[in-house]
């Protein structure tokens, strides 16, 4: 159990360290985004007999740059009758939360760049989960005041059910981390994926924890089969059904942030992060195992949502209490009971 | 002896990503202002909020129902005794026993909570 | 750089604590105290009290102010105010309750003597504030206000269940609630047909 860098030795990157490392990892996560923008409308496509995207682009690769090139040149405004400066702020608060919590995903443990020891994570704190959490529910809002501020009523119906939903499965979600916490001893991101390399990756002895923590992942972000708040077969766009152009791109692209940062939060919790089994993998590579194994799991999403029917809503809020809940909290019961006795 | 500069720095980065996230979400939420169209005229049209075809009846009091009341309420019981069991589930193997116990004790008493609430019928959405 | 993120944090939460009670639509009041909150998380964050930090924004931010949030909403946009009674009384009392917690607050000030004005602040220790080192003090210290805390909750979950009038299934005539007073409310009243808006969750339930 190590505490983290900073508390147990001082040490930090130099300060421009700090920043670039930020802004790379910033920059390699986003353009991951419009990926799998792209990978979500080609592979819905295969999974239902069609090619999806092929015009723009060489196979249609360059379709999500060109979603987005075109929502940008649409007009400007606001509806009538909305609160302006809520109705502005709510995809920026939706954008700031997704990018945010993207800061505790370790990529890789320290490393030597250009001779400066780099721990190549945006930050490593002693709360560290707790930090997504926090983001998690500040995220709340970007969705509430979205659908609240337009003052229309399929808006405010998709934030209505967005907000239930999210803080229905936030519990789960954070009960069925505590079995890990229990194993590993720490909140750190690095700290779990050191002990998975040096024991097993924790899905295994976790399992229904990580089913849990997976299930309520997918509520989290909003995607299907739990997308009510959307749900366009009866609430047009549920939350943002009055947000046009840019602003819409920016929820857009927050939900495909969130997506992909829970990925890789489902990869560094429970897949064991930049760990290979069984080898001692170089550190050059550990960025693009982790990398990998988030886009193993976004193919994941993408697959769940060709699959799974949407769920009825009394079914989602007794789903997400009556089921995850308790099976969060036994869990934490008998990893508690099963660390001690084992200890 | 660490000081208050400590903190700033630990949390740089992270400073960097929100800084990040609120200039990324302007540029996409003021773009269309000097990219997109500008009418001369607008259109009322435009600005209506969406009804499909119908004339759009807006109201400035849309009420949540008294439901979610409830969730929130639970919501926050259930998010305070997760909050709890973090920092105590961290603890749990230096603590040994003595720590399984307490926290048995705490995730009993609330499982009786939630017991209660869902004997009630609470989680009944309505 | 320390200054500055002082003075943010600090001007931040005054600034969303004068808004809580100078708003006028009580749902700008709530998202002014949800600023306030979150601005007084990172005054904690300052002070090396990392898990407070962390608690402050997911328990009152994201989930008390939640409760708000929907209670607002459920009262509706509030034109007519939660102004309730005011007179010339009540303002009275008010300022006067101002300037004793004002005097007070001095007081608790003063008698420090302000000895830490020009030094450096407390030192910090390694474990200090950290997840690990609370959880270290819930069970030593605190471990009956840890345990009396999940006693707690319990009776807030029985509380809560009555409030929402669940007791006896649904509807008990002798029973009052919540609901039915805000229901009797002149607030609510004439509006009925602008819904409840429960149906976005199924059949009404009320």
């Amino acid at each position: 159990m190590s505490a983290p860098l900073y508390a147990e030795i001082g040490y930090f990157e130099p300060w421009w360290m700090q920043i670039a490392k930020a802004l790379a990892i910033f920059l390699v996560v986003f353009n991951m985004v419009p990926m799998a923008l792209l990978a979500d409308r080609k592979l819905l496509g295969r999974f239902q007999h069609r090619y999806g995207p092929t015009r723009v682009g060489p196979f249609g690769l360059l379709q999500a740059v060109a979603d987005i090139g075109k929502l940008l040149f649409k007009q400007q405004f606001v509806p009538r009758d909305s609160r302006k400066w809520l109705f502005i702020a709510a995809p920026i608060i939706s954008m700031v939360t997704a990018a945010a919590t993207l800061a505790i995903i370790p990529f890789s443990d320290t490393v030597d760049i250009f001779g400066v020891k780099t721990g190549l994570y945006g930050v490593d704190p002693s709360i560290g989960i707790l930090f997504a959490f926090a983001f998690g529910g500040i995220a709340f809002y970007g969705l509430m005041l979205g659908g609240w501020s337009s003052n229309s009523k399929y808006s405010f119906l998709g934030s209505m059910r967005a907000a239930a939903q999210l803080i229905s499965y936030e519990i789960a979600q954070g009960l069925s981390i505590i079995g890990v916490i229990m194993m590993v001893g720490s909140l750190s991101l690095v700290d779990i994926v050191t002990w998975q390399e040096q024991n097993v990756w924790l899905f295994i002895p976790q399992f229904v924890g990580w089913l849990v923590f997976l299930v309520a992942g997918f509520a989290e972000t909003n995607r299907p089969p739990f997308d009510l708040a959307e749900g366009e077969a009866e609430l047009v766009g549920g939350y943002f059904t009055e947000y046009s152009g840019g602003r819409f791109a920016a929820f857009f692209a927050a939900e495909y942030l969130n997506m992909v940062v829970v990925s890789l939060l489902f990869t560094t919790i429970f897949f064991g992060g930049w760990d290979v089994p069984f080898w001692d993998q170089p550190n050059w590579i550990e960025p693009i195992v982790v990398l990998a194994k988030m886009w193993v799991f976004i193919f994941f999403f993408i697959w769940v949502r060709a699959t799974l029917p949407r769920l009825r809503y009394d079914q989602l809020m007794s789903f997400g209490w009556k089921i995850l809940l308790p099976l969060a909290t036994l869990n934490a019961l008998v990893t508690a009971v099963l660390v001690v006795v084992l200890d | 002896m660490l000081q208050i500069q400590d903190v700033i720095r630990a949390y740089l980065p992270a400073i960097v990503f929100v800084v990040l996230g609120i200039g990324l979400g302007a540029v996409f939420a003021s773009l269309n202002s000097v990219l997109g169209p500008k009418p001369k005229h607008a259109r009322r049209a435009t600005a209506e909020p969406y009804e499909s075809g119908l004339p759009s009846e807006v109201k400035k009091t849309m009420r949540f129902g008294i439901s979610f009341y409830l969730v929130a309420m639970l919501f926050i019981l259930f998010d305070i005794e997760t909050i709890f069991l973090f920092p105590v589930a961290m603890q749990l193997k230096a603590f040994g026993t003595f720590a399984l116990i307490e926290i048995s004790v705490f995730i009993v008493l609330l499982f009786v909570a939630f017991i209660y609430v869902w004997r009630r019928g609470a989680l009944e959405w309505k | 750089m320390a200054e500055f993120f002082f003075f943010l944090a600090a001007i931040g939460a005054v600034g969303g604590a004068a808004g809580t009670v100078m708003l006028r639509d009580a749902f700008y009041s709530v998202l002014a105290l949800v600023t306030h909150l979150i601005f007084l998380a990172m005054l904690f964050l300052l002070l090396r009290a990392e898990f407070v930090a962390a608690a402050q924004v997911i328990v009152y931010a994201g989930a008390v102010m939640v409760l708000y949030v929907f209670v607002v909403g459920y009262v509706g946009g509030l034109e007519a105010g939660l102004a309730g009674r005011s007179g010339p009384a009540l303002r009275v009392i008010s300022v006067l309750f101002a300037a004793a917690l004002f005097v007070e607050l001095t007081i608790a000030l003063v008698g420090t003597g302000l000895e830490a004005i020009n030094t450096e602040g407390a030192g910090y220790r390694a474990p200090f504030g950290e997840p690990s080192e609370v959880g270290r003090l819930f069970l030593t210290d605190y471990l009956v206000a840890f345990e009396v805390a999940s006693l707690l909750l319990l009776v807030a979950a029985v509380g809560a269940v009555i409030l929402a009038r669940r007791r006896s299934g649904l509807g008990d005539a002798n029973e009052i609630s919540v609901t039915d007073f805000l229901k009797r409310d002149e607030l609510t009243k004439g509006q009925g047909e602008t819904g409840e808006m429960i149906e976005a969750g199924g059949p009404r339930g009320i």
